[in-house]
Formats: C-alpha cells, sequence, structure tokens
C-alpha cells in the first residue's frame, strides 16, 4: 500500500521546521546557563540589545514586564525565576535579523552566577539506598509504593531467592530533525508552527506558561522530523513566542543537535534492585525497589515511578509484593517521555533477572516464562482482569525459533529471550470530522503526520474498512487547533487504537445514515468516473442525488466521530503511597537475539533477531512490519552503544551523532517479524497499538543471549564492549 | 552549526600553493577533503581566516602503487582491487574509515593529517566555554591530565599506522623545493597532541611512496570502535611481516588512536626478528607493546580497556600473519 504523505516526503515538498518562514521575520538563539546548579546575579541584556541586526532580547524581567501575571506563577516560567537546575537551561533569548547575528548577540550574554551544589547522580543524592522516610527529601520528586499480600512470609519460606541490582542509562530520541519552530504574536493573539506530537497539549502547556487562555493561541503541526516522544510538551516555543511578544515580529527558534541534547527531555539512569521468591519452581514473591533520575524535573512526578512499577512487575503472575520506587530530582536536564516511555530500562532489569532465575533453576527460559505469563482472565498486580493477550502464543512461537536456531549455533554465539509488557493510552480520546462529499471521503482531524504513518495511512485504512471506499478516494486532512477537532496526540501507541475508534465511529454513522436514505439495511460505497455510488445490494445511487440542499451547500455529508476510553481502575487498597497506573490494554512482544560474543574483546554482534508480537489485528500488515523492525533498531541501539553520557559536575559528555553513537543499517541484523493475531485488542477490528512494544525487550534480549553464550550476566545497559569485557573479567 | 566566513583560494600547482601558503603566514588551512575540517570549523575550533583548497592542485592527484597522490580520494582506493592485493594493510585501513560517504570526500593526505580528537576538544563553543577552553583551543589548559603544558589529544588517523608498516615515506614540498622522509617523521614522537605533525610553515604533503618490499610482506590492520559501519579508531593496529620458514624475517607494529601520534614501535619488535617465532614469543611481543602503550581517558573507551585490547589486537594481528591467514 501506498501512503498519500510518501512521495511529497520522498520528493522533499514538504518543508522541515527549520524551512518555517514569514514575511518579517528574525532568527532566534538562547543564552543557556553555563552551570548545572545556581542562581543568576546579574545579567547584563543592554550590550546584546545594541549588537547589530538585533531586534528583541528578553529573560526573566521580560516575563513580567510582556507577559500576562498568570506566566509568572507558571509551573516552570519561560525563564527560571530563582534557581538554575541545570546547564544549558535557557536563561534568555534573543531575537535578530539573521541567524549569525542571533547567535553572535546570545553569546555575548555573560551572566554572573552564583553556583550551587551539585547532584549529577543518583548515587550524589543518595549515597545508600534511601528509607521510606526519604519521600520527605525535597529531592525526591515522586514517591510510590505499593504491596499485596505477606510478602514477609513467602520470601522466608521460600526455596531461593534471587537478588541483583541493575543500572540503565540515558538514552536519546534523536528525531530525524531537531527541535524547530515558528512563533508570532498580534494584539494578544499567539500563533506557533511547530514539531509536535501533540498539538492540543502544546497548546495547553504554551498557555499556562505564557499565562493567557488557550483560545488565544493557534498550534499548526508540520510535517516531517519524528518524535518518538521528544515532540509533545512545550520545549523552544515559549521562547519563540515572547520573543515574538518583544518584536513584534515573527520569530523561528532552531537549536543544533548538540543543544538539542543539551535541553534534554528523554530517558534518564535508573537503578533497580530485584529479590524474587521462589518456590516449587514458581515465582511466590516479589521485590521491587526503584530509583528513578528525573533530572530537573519539579515535584509531582509519581507517575515517572509508577509507569515503571507496572512493567517491572511484568506480564507475570505475582502472588505477593512490594514495590517502592523514588524520583530522584538531580542537575540533569529534565527527563522526558522517549518511545515506550520507561519499560526497555525496567524490562531490561526484569527480564534479565526472570531469565537468570531461571537458568539457576535449571529450567529452559522460555518454559519458566510459561509457567507465569499472564493469560487473559488473570489478576494483574493491581488486581485489574488481564484481557486478551498474546504473550504466551508469543512465547511458544519463539520457542519453536529458538529451537531451530539451536540446532546449528556456532561457539561463542548465545540465544537470548525476553518479553515486553506494554498497556497502550488507548483510553486518551480524540474525535475526527468527516466529510463524504459527492468525489470522495475527507477526514479532518488535528494530527499532522511527522512519521510513522498511523495518521495519513491508518485512519484512511480504518475508514476504506468501514465504508468499502478505495483508499484513492480518501484524503486524512490535518487542521490547526482552531479549526480541526480536539485529539490527545500522538503517543503511547493510540493513533490507530484511540482516533481510529473515532473516524471508525464517524464513518459507521455515515453508513447508518445512507443506509437509511436509500431504505436499505447495508450499504457499502464505491467510487466510479470520480463519483461516490452508494451501493445497496444490486441497487447504486450516486451520493450527490442522496444529499440534502444545504450538505451540497457544504460541500458533502459531514459527521464528527469521537471516541474516549473508558476508565480503568486499579484496586487502590494495595497502594500506600504515590500512584500506579492502570493497564489501558494488554499488549507486547517476545524477542529473540542471536549475539556472538567475542570473549577476547568484549564485542557484541547480533548475528539475527527475531521479534514476535501481539497485534490484536495488523490492520495494515506491512505497516505493522515497519514499526516492528524500527523499533527492534531502536531497541538495538539502547541494547549496544547509545548512552547519553554525563560527567561528575553534569556535563553531557557526547552532545552529538559522533559520539552519541546510533546503530546505522550495517550494523543492523536481518530481523524476523511475526505478527501474532487473534487476541483482540481496543482499537478498529480489534487492532493494539504497536509503535512501542518492539522496543521493549531488545536489551534484554541482547543481555540474555550474553548470558547464553558465556554464563555472565551484564547488569548494565547499554552493553558496550568495556561493560562485557569487565563482566567477563578481561579487565 | 554554521561557519564563519572565509577566504577562499583554489591553486593549481604545488608551486602555486606553497607561495600562497607563505604569503598567507600561519592564518590558514589546507582543505583537502574536507570531512573533518569543516565539522571543526562549524565548532569554532582554531578556525582560519583563509582556506587553500587543494583539489585543483595537480601533483596531488591521481595514484600508482609505488606513488599516492595526497589528494587522492579514499575511496578510489577503496575500490581498487590491486591495493587490497598488494597492501592488505592499507586496503583494511581504508576501508574502515568512517562511512562509504566520508571516504567519496575524504583524501590520503587528509587521513594521516587528521586533527587530533579530545573528549574536551570536539565539542561545542558553548560545552567548551562552559570549561573555560583547553590548551588545544582557546584555552590554556588541558582537562584530560590536568596542567598547561601538553596536549593530550588522540591521533584518529587509520592510514598512518598501515603505512607505517609497509615502509612508507613522504614526499614534501616546501618554497625551497621538495623533500622526502619517512612516515614516522612526518610525526612529532615527543608527543603534543596541538601539534600533530613537523611540516614547516606553509610545507605541503604531497604523495606517499610505498618500496618495492612493501609487496613482499604480509601485513595487516585491525580496528578498535564501537560501531562496524562508522567511529574513530579507538585503537588501529597494524602489522607486517616475513616468514623465513621458523624464522621470523622482519617484523614491523604500529598503532594509532592510542597516543598523540601514530607509533612504531621498532625498539621492540627488532628484539623479535632473526629469530624463531613461537606462540609464546608472540604472547611476548603483545605484553610488551601493551605494556608500551599509554592511552588517556579522552575518546570513547577507557584507557585500560585500550590497554588491554591492544595486547590482544597485536596478538591476532601477528599470529594471522605468521600463520599466513587473514586477522579480520
Amino acid at each position: 500500500m501506498t501512503r498519500s504523505d510518501a512521495a511529497p516526503k520522498a520528493r522533499g515538498g514538504v518543508g522541515y521546521g527549520m524551512d518555517l518562514e514569514a514575511p518579517g521575520m528574525l532568527w532566534a538563539a538562547l543564552v543557556r546557563a553555563p552551570v548545572p546548579h545556581g542562581r543568576i546575579v546579574r545579567m547584563e541584556l543592554g550590550p546584546a540589545r545594541r549588537m547589530p541586526g538585533v531586534v528583541a532580547v528578553v529573560g526573566p524581567d521580560e516575563i513580567r514586564t510582556l507577559l500576562p501575571k498568570g506566566a509568572l506563577e507558571a509551573e516552570r516560567p519561560v525563564f527560571p525565576l530563582d534557581e538554575i537546575r541545570y546547564r544549558g537551561e535557557p536563561i534568555a533569548a534573543v531575537a535578530a535579523e539573521t541567524l549569525e547575528q542571533a547567535r553572535h548577540a546570545a553569546a555575548a550574554v555573560v551572566p554572573v552566577v552564583e553556583s550551587l551544589r551539585t547532584d549529577a547522580r543518583i548515587e550524589d543524592v543518595f549515597p545508600e539506598w534511601p528509607s521510606a522516610a526519604a519521600a520527605k527529601d525535597p529531592r525526591v520528586v515522586g514517591h510510590v509504593h505499593a504491596r499485596h499480600g505477606d510478602v514477609e512470609a513467602r520470601f522466608r519460606s521460600a526455596d531461593l531467592v534471587h537478588s541483583e541490582t541493575y543500572h540503565t542509562s540515558g538514552v536519546h530520541q534523536v528525531a530525524l530533525e531537531p527541535h524547530a519552530c515558528l512563533g508570532e504574536a498580534r494584539g494578544g493573539k499567539f500563533r506557533v508552527r511547530t514539531s509536535t506530537q501533540t498539538p492540543f497539549g502544546l497548546r495547553e502547556d504554551l498557555a499556562s506558561i505564557l499565562g493567557i487562555f488557550e483560545s488565544s493561541l493557534v498550534v499548526e503541526g508540520t510535517w516531517v522530523g519524528g518524535g518518538f516522544g521528544g515532540k509533545g510538551a512545550a520545549f523552544l516555543e515559549p521562547y519563540a513566542l515572547l520573543l515574538a511578544v518583544a518584536s513584534r515580529r515573527p520569530v523561528k527558534l532552531s537549536v543544533t543537535y548538540a543543544e538539542e541534547f543539551e535541553l534534554g527531555r528523554t530517558t534518564l539512569p535508573s537503578i533497580i534492585r530485584l529479590d524474587t521468591a521462589v518456590r516449587g519452581g514458581k515465582i511466590v514473591g516479589r521485590r521491587v525497589r526503584l530509583l528513578l533520575d528525573t533530572g530537573a524535573s519539579l515535584p509531582g512526578r509519581d507517575f515517572a515511578v509508577g509507569y515503571s512499577i507496572g512493567f517491572l512487575l511484568g506480564p507475570y503472575r505475582t502472588e505477593t509484593y512490594e514495590i517502592e520506587g523514588f524520583a530522584v530530582q538531580t542537575n540533569k536536564p529534565p527527563f522526558g517521555p522517549h518511545r515506550a516511555p520507561f519499560a526497555p530500562q525496567s524490562v531490561f532489569a526484569l527480564e534479565s533477572h526472570i531469565d537468570g532465575l531461571a537458568r539457576r533453576l535449571g529450567v529452559d527460559p522460555i518454559e519458566f516464562r510459561l509457567r507465569q505469563v499472564w493469560r487473559e482472565g488473570d489478576r494483574t498486580a493491581y488486581d485489574q482482569p488481564v484481557g486478551p493477550f498474546g504473550l504466551e502464543a508469543g512465547l511458544k512461537a519463539a520457542a519453536r525459533t529458538a529451537g531451530a536456531w539451536r540446532t546449528r549455533l556456532p561457539a561463542g554465539h548465545g540465544i537470548g529471550v525476553a518479553c515486553g509488557f506494554w498497556s497502550t493510552s488507548v483510553g486518551a480520546g480524540g474525535e475526527a470530522r468527516l466529510s463524504l462529499r459527492p468525489d470522495g471521503l475527507v477526514i479532518l482531524q488535528g494530527e499532522r503526520e511527522i512519521g510513522n504513518g498511523s495518521v495519513v495511512h491508518g485512519l484512511a485504512v480504518v475508514a476504506e474498512r468501514v465504508l468499502g471506499l478505495s483508499l484513492a478516494a480518501i484524503r486524512v486532512d490535518y487542521g490547526d487547533t482552531a479549526t480541526a477537532p480536539f485529539d490527545s496526540g500522538v503517543f503511547g501507541s493510540r493513533t490507530l487504537g484511540a482516533l481510529g475508534q473515532a473516524v471508525e465511529r464517524g464513518a459507521r454513522s455515515l453508513v447508518t445514515i445512507l443506509a437509511k436514505r436509500v431504505g436499505a439495511s447495508e450499504i457499502h460505497l464505491e467510487i466510479k468516473s470520480g463519483q461516490v455510488l452508494v451501493v445497496a445490494g444490486r441497487r447504486r445511487h450516486k451520493l450527490v442525488d442522496l444529499l440534502t440542499p444545504t450538505e451540497r451547500a457544504e460541500g458533502g455529508l459531514v459527521v464528527e466521530g469521537k471516541f474516549y476510553g473508558p476508565e480503568r481502575e486499579v484496586d487502590a487498597s494495595r497502594v500506600l503511597a504515590g500512584s500506579v497506573y492502570p493497564y489501558q490494554d494488554f499488549t507486547g512482544a517476545v524477542h529473540l537475539a542471536e549475539v556472538e560474543v567475542d570473549r577476547e574483546t568484549g564485542h557484541l554482534r547480533v548475528v539475527r533477531y527475531a521479534a514476535f508480537q501481539d497485534v490484536g489485528t495488523a490492520v495494515d500488515p506491512s505497516a505493522v512490519q515497519g514499526q516492528v523492525e524500527g523499533g527492534v533498531v531502536m531497541g538495538l541501539g539502547a541494547a549496544l552503544s547509545e548512552e547519553m553520557l554525563w560527567t561528575p559536575e553534569a556535563r553531557l559528555a557526547n552532545p552529538g551523532l559522533l559520539d552519541y553513537r546510533l546503530p546505522r543499517l550495517r550494523d543492523v541484523p536481518p530481523i524476523h517479524v511475526e505478527l501474532i493475531e487473534g487476541f483482540a485488542g481496543a482499537g478498529p477490528f480489534g487492532a493494539k497499538g504497536v509503535g512501542e512494544p518492539p522496543i521493549i525487550p531488545v536489551p534484554a534480549a541482547v543481555a540474555n543471549a550474553v548470558a547464553d553464550a558465556t554464563g555472565t550476566r551484564v547488569f548494565e545497559m547499554p552493553l558496550t564492549p568495556e561493560r562485557v569485557a569487565r563482566a567477563l573479567k578481561l579487565l | 552549526m554554521h561557519l564563519d566566513p572565509f577566504e577562499l583560494h583554489r591553486p593549481e600547482s604545488v608551486e602555486e600553493t606553497v607561495r600562497l601558503a607563505r604569503d598567507l603566514g600561519p592564518g590558514f588551512d589546507y582543505l583537502a577533503g574536507g570531512t573533518d575540517l569543516l565539522p571543526n570549523y562549524k565548532m569554532h575550533l582554531n578556525v582560519r581566516p583563509h582556506l587553500i583548497a587543494l583539489d585543483q592542485v595537480r601533483e596531488l592527484q591521481g595514484y600508482t602503487p609505488e606513488r599516492i597522490g595526497a589528494m587522492t580520494r579514499l575511496a578510489n582506493l577503496d575500490a581498487d582491487p590491486e591495493i587490497a592485493r598488494w597492501y592488505p594493510a592499507l586496503g583494511e585501513a581504508v576501508h574502515g574509515v568512517a562511512t562509504p560517504l566520508v571516504r567519496a570526500s575524504g583524501t590520503v593526505g587528509g587521513n594521516l593529517l587528521v586533527e587530533t580528537r579530545c573528549f574536551f576538544f570536539n565539542q561545542s563553543f558553548f560545552w567548551r566555554a562552559s570549561l573555560g577552553f583547553c590548551l588545544k583551543a582557546d584555552g590554556d589548559r588541558c582537562h584530560v591530565v590536568p596542567q598547561k603544558e601538553k596536549c593530550y589529544a588522540t591521533f584518529s588517523g587509520d592510514l598512518a599506522p598501515a603505512l607505517q608498516v609497509l615502509g612508507a615515506t613522504v614526499e614534501v614540498a616546501a618554497p625551497e623545493g621538495n623533500r622526502r622522509l619517512p612516515l614516522d617523521e612526518l610525526y612529532a614522537a615527543d608527543g603534543d597532541g596541538i601539534q600533530r605533525h613537523r611540516l614547516g610553515p606553509g610545507e605541503l604533503l604531497v604523495a606517499v611512496h610505498l618500496p618495492p618490499e612493501a609487496r613482499r610482506v604480509r601485513s595487516t590492520y585491525l580496528k578498535l570502535r564501537p560501531r562496524p559501519s562508522f567511529d574513530f579508531p579507538e585503537l588501529g593496529l597494524a602489522a607486517a611481516l616475513t616468514r623465513d620458514g621458523d624464522r621470523l624475517s622482519s617484523l614491523e607494529v604500529a598503532a594509532g588512536g592510542l597516543e598523540t601520534y601514530p607509533r612504531r614501535f621498532r625498539s621492540i619488535t627488532e628484539g623479535f626478528v632473526g629469530g624463531t617465532f613461537t606462540d609464546d614469543r608472540i604472547r611476548e611481543l603483545a605484553a610488551a607493546i601493551q605494556a608500551a602503550v599509554r592511552p588517556v581517558h579522552n575518546t570513547a573507551y577507557p584507557p585500560d580497556y585500550r590497554k588491554r585490547m591492544t595486547g590482544v589486537f597485536v596478538r591476532r594481528a601477528v599470529r594471522a600473519l605468521w600463520e599466513g591467514r587473514g586477522a579480520s
């Protein structure tokens, strides 16, 4: 199938954020904090204002003078009003006639700064594992504690207690395009064009930062660039908009990739302790303890811990457990979502741990997982019923492939398996407007397609299936936040599942209306000679003849499709502090990796890879396969070489794509993808969201393959040659 | 990232080039493939007001198996099966440089004289400014080994060690005329990462010459790096030897990616030449070279790992050559 955005994108027919232009536009640059923690004692903006080409310079004072009062009370004001919380935090901004002039003027702003104590790492805040009392520490910005059953008794009576500690590193989304936006402000009305996954969420966020009503602001997405979680909340937009107010001209702000890295909003390190009690070959008790580095985040980050913990309990039956986690504030940039937020890291720890436990018990790792993995009807740790769930089927399929691989496994190679469990954000609501015109269907909605195809292609396929109309006659249109109906955004693998249901409902009401008009119980649509026909049995009606005069005047039959997911609930009695998150639906993947380990250097080569993913129903199998392959490649980066390296002074040592090492095509092994269908999800036709699950099990599958090849476990990801060499005692 | 303005000169002969270089004084850089220089300029690293582009200079173009012009593109050597057959170490080193796109622009001369690299140097202006800059650019102290005298930036070319073990010499043009010198002498063995070569003011690397013996030795180049598809060497180990029955009649080992210059280990290897060569002797050789190298913490892998891998790579390379098989 061909995506409608493929040709214009391949031919360069749509612009990047960097290509945005407006008449009279200025270019902007940021002044960034030179220390990771401190106070600005003095910052002279006057000299920069007098530099060639400079039209506006704004700092903390301009929040007060140029924006409504609410801007000073925002949770995170445009610029920090008191403390600098991370190195590189924007503290002022410049708009000038050219980019060079803006950058030169920004470099000329040299603040006098008083440095404060830096907490670069979790260990700087908590040299020892914190007790529950640490929840009161001001640097703890999230705390979750939950338990169920008599954990202590189960641990006391266990045959075996398996205890390990894992460390994970930060990885960056590395979207194709770094952030870029163009802001305009005129007569109290604001408009921003930006690459975003969540136009409506961004509008809400920006309105609160700028102290304005949402109705005063219009957000319009750009067409390309990718997001992977990194393009949700406000990023550069507040600076561009404040400069637009100050200069009364449109302002474009883009950043280099070094700046993109240093501004953060991505995954940060974690430390995970796991204790598992086993009796009679079965898991009977779990203890999970988690420290999550959330960088320069503000209080109220329980959700980060809650999400992580959801994946640390895993897709396994858990009779008794105790979980406690802390979100720890450090002087790194604030954390943010990255494809399947918190899951690859949590699952690296959990699935390494489970795998090691199986090996310790002398049980085949796949067989061991099959003993505990959820089936439909099981209860989760939060006492939710498990819905249709394909991981048992995935494990069985993986067992067959692993068996085949093992028959010809060269010396020095190992095979690793890992499960990844995911709950998509299918509950987050969305709406779409469907206009059936005499010559075809137009779906108007609020998301602009920046990558995965779920919008321009996925939504069209849903309408095609319901209406019978061919894809060529369906167009997915996009509107800004002023013209398009509301949608929650492209995140959490929800686009097809939630927005797709809005389209499905809209399409079904079209069918109902038209069936009534032609007096039939069943109809479908066809396109012939550019005319939409309503087909009822052997009768064919031109759509144009079925429209009312008003509809004709409006160009077609217009319906609204809305979908707001049901609320899910957890058993709150199990939650002692903070909050955990109900699973929305149940999906996941089983991965297999064959890895060759160089036992003298610690270098790993992933020889081949297989992914078995529960997709509910593959609405477009080739598009789904593309998502799975992309997720595996991204996961391989996190497993092998991608890592944000922080110095003890909270300085990012590798803010660039030479030293932050993404896999290149030549580094990627053949990937076998098997879609598991038949376990219906919450989306249209039983589809489940597919974008996030394929990244989740990868680091664990690779680590388990290393353990299989060498008998040695690596407790830290990524599995760099140095870490493998240390684990193998080569150093 | 943007380039600061510079004036571009495009001479057409060596004579014109060195004259121009003399006239411009220290305020210029030679521009060969530009794959390293221009990214560095974008980071405002030691930017000069003049660039002398070498792509039109006749005498630097083209190659024969005996003489390789400095402006020969790496992709051309990479595509030539005769290079790989006659000089395996050179072929492997060329093939290991960066990516196809970089090799299409990158040149032999550019790789031999590539800027040394360091965590504290190859960074944005903002990044370096927040540390008060460093000895190698805009500052007065080294952050790798904190002091103010010596720069520890690491030599990161791939071709130099391969050409060293093959006994290459280089042809250098100066206003006073051309001179030839062994490749080793192109580099400053007293080890400073700032002055990465010993060319005098205005001198120009014209070509690399390979002696007839280079075709008779067995040679190989092994590269340690995070991604097989890319990345500068964390260690680039070249070895060449000739075997006469059980007797080792010649042996050369050189390494890049470890110190400030590509280092040939002749004082160690000469002790092994002439005698019979055994597995134990190979281990002794590897241990001696491993003990001699002094990597510092300014690249992706830590020094203890790179040092340890030096021993592994020497053993692998030399054993493979001794046994007459490929090492990589």
